[in-house]
């Protein structure tokens, strides 16, 4: 978890999105213990509280579970759970703003679909 | 015990602690010098222990006082008590004073021919003044920067206790073998309207300090 | 750690004719981090020495868990407020108080003080050998240190800094963010740190509290505050389109480009289409918004 939160925006989000993009990249796998609202607060140099807003997102959406007195961990079902809502907000996120940008540059359907191919093979290699 | 004597306790320790060495210094000078002959140096200065202390105790307790009372407060102390921490250190110190004035009194008496202590007699003489004087300075060492008008009462005051002392330096230096004669005289006075101010101002102050403490 | 609130209520300040405090309203929550922010002249640190009863006010009061702190000794035991020191006395005259004389003072007026902590700091901050030194004679970076190491020592349920990181280099600064979050983590007490300096408090403050012209304008979790803002920029008519039903605190043209801030509930920010959506605001980037009292700037 190297990586340092922007100071832009709420910071429990981040927390969130961190631990999911984590599950993603198979650092967690489920069933497997992540770090304690602690560790999170030290080594990113938040206060606890903001980590375990962000944990507790996550517990409510069912991303993590809490085993009493041991600690957090990936719910079962967890990394097909944010793949599915990460495909979600892909559309919007990804797609809607590119589709606008080739529109503003003059990019044709057609140019745009064969620059998708063009990446998604260079992206094999 | 009080906060605030304990606070204030070490530092005036080390003030009577200063002067009782400064003062066993003179002592010491002095009965080497009278063993040897003739009082010299050391056994006039041995007189001026009443004045040393009273130098230090008009300076001493003000600027300590202001210094401490004021971070007192910045350590949550409530204004009640280092008012009393205050006062009880201040008279522990004036006892203190006054024991080591009287010391070196008796001293010079012991080692001194009556000829070199009218100079001595006269100060140990005012220790009343002395009493009003530390008191009234460190009461005001309270102040806090809050009462403006007390400042023209310290000026009275100190203007008052330094008149004495230029009156007797100058007395002595020009040769009055009863240098304070006239001080004698007018020392009832001095002592009454310092003892007068003092407890006007204690008395006002007081007033002050209870209307802060008793306002909410 | 901590018990009950503090709370000020309709709190009222003048220095001869400057109001400073006009009718402020504050409860502080035991076991969190508040920052407090303002402007200068906002009145950040004579709000400090009012809640701790260091200064006289002229209306309202201040309690803690019910019972008005004012020469109150048991609520008083419970405050602790490091003012930043200074090379002169309120009184007139230099401090000629030593770094030494401090920490006995500590010792001798917080009941909850902690000796081999402050030992540890002292330590970790190279003072160890300027002990004797008086405070007139120390550098500003110093006095900060010496100011964060009575404060965090004090151990006191309620603690607030004073402008704890003026004068310190940034790599102190962090250092001083990481003792403040371990001493939480370890007391849980509150700590209500006031400060300039916002965009390196990422994720410190559980709580921000901001001062504008004598009044408290935020007393709000720091991620719900952040939440509610955002930039807009693009074409100006497509920006003030989308802008109205939003609150707009500040505007920017340049040429027929406009920025604006807005702010608005996280739903109807979501809302926002992506190509004017310009992102979150950091708090400082907030704080200038909300106490900048924005104009419309015109660069033309």
């Amino acid at each position: 978890m190297n990586e340092t939160l922007s100071d832009q925006g709420a910071i429990y989000l981040q927390i969130a999105h961190m631990i999911e993009d984590d599950i993603l990249r198979g650092i967690y796998r489920e069933e497997e213990q992540v770090p304690s609202t602690n560790e999170l607060a030290r080594a990113l140099r938040i206060n606890p509280a903001t980590a375990a807003k962000g944990i507790n997102l996550l517990v409510e959406q069912g991303i993590l579970y809490k085993r009493r007195g041991i600690g957090m961990f990936v719910a079962p079902g967890a990394g097909q759970a944010v793949r599915a809502s990460r495909q979600a907000a892909f559309y919007k996120r990804f797609v809607c703003p590119m589709v606008k940008e080739a529109a503003g540059l003059g990019l044709t359907v057609q140019q745009l679909n064969e620059m998708v191919a063009r990446a998604a093979e260079e992206g094999k290699q | 015990m009080n906060k605030t004597l304990r606070y204030f306790g070490l530092c005036y320790l080390q003030a009577v602690g200063m002067l009782a060495a400064a003062g066993a210094g003179f002592a010491v000078g002095a009965l080497l010098e009278v063993r040897n002959g003739d009082p010299g140096l050391f056994s006039t200065y041995l007189t001026s222990i009443p004045l040393i202390v009273l130098l230090l105790s008009l300076i001493m307790p003000y600027t300590m006082s202001r210094n401490y009372a004021e971070e007192a407060l910045c350590f949550g102390a409530a204004r009640r008590e280092i008012f009393r921490g205050l006062e009880a250190a201040t008279l522990l110190y004036a006892l203190a004073m006054l024991a080591a004035g009287k010391a070196g009194d008796w001293l010079a008496h012991r080692l001194l021919p009556p000829e070199e202590l009218n100079f001595s007699g006269q100060f140990t003489g005012s220790l009343p003044l002395l009493f009003a004087v530390l008191l009234f300075l460190c009461q005001l060492g309270l102040v806090l920067g809050r009462a403006k008008h007390s400042w023209y009462l310290v000026a009275a005051t100190i203007a008052v206790s330094m008149a004495t002392l230029v009156f007797l330096i100058g007395a002595l230096f020009l040769g009055y073998e009863e240098p304070s004669l006239a001080l004698r005289q007018a020392r009832p006075l001095l002592g009454t309207a310092s003892l007068v101010l003092a407890a006007g101002m204690c008395f006002w102050f007081h007033s002050k300090v209870a209307r802060m403490v008793v306002r909410r | 750690m901590s018990e009950g609130t503090l709370k000020a209520t309709r709190l009222c300040k003048s220095y001869g004719k400057k109001d400073v405090l006009r009718g402020l309203d504050l409860e502080l929550l035991p076991g969190c981090i508040y920052g407090l922010i303002g402007r200068n002249g906002a009145g950040k640190t004579t709000l400090l020495s009012i809640l701790t009863a260091q200064n006289t006010w002229d209306e309202g009061e201040v309690t803690l868990n019910g019972e008005p702190v004012w020469e109150n000794r048991h609520a008083l035991d419970q405050l602790c407020f490091a003012r930043e020191l200074s090379p002169a006395l309120k009184t007139g005259g230099a401090n000629a108080l030593r770094v030494k004389d401090y920490l006995r003072a500590a010792s001798i007026y917080y009941p909850n003080w902690d000796a081999p902590y402050a030992e540890r700091l002292l330590k970790e901050f190279g003072l160890d050998k300027e002990r004797k030194t008086r405070v007139d004679k120390l550098s500003k970076g110093m006095m900060s240190m010496v100011t964060i190491t009575l404060a965090l020592a004090s151990r006191a349920p309620f603690t607030f800094l004073d402008e704890p990181v003026a004068g310190l280099d940034v790599v102190a600064r962090e250092r001083f963010y990481q003792l403040l979050l371990e001493d939480y983590g370890e007391t849980g007490r509150t700590f209500v740190v006031s400060t300039h300096i916002l965009d390196e408090t990422n994720g410190v403050f559980e709580r921000v509290v901001i001062l504008d012209e004598g009044k408290v304008l935020e007393n709000t979790p720091t991620d719900s505050l952040l939440e509610q803002f955002r930039l807009v920029d693009g074409p100006a008519e497509a920006v003030e389109a989308v802008c109205a039903g939003l609150k707009v605190l500040s505007k920017e043209y340049l040429g027929r480009r406009l920025s604006c801030v807005v702010r608005g509930t996280p739903e109807k920010l979501a809302a926002l289409p992506a190509e004017l959506d310009a992102g979150a605001l950091n708090l400082q980037k907030v704080f200038v918004a909300l106490c900048g009292h924005g104009e419309v700037l015109n660069h033309e």
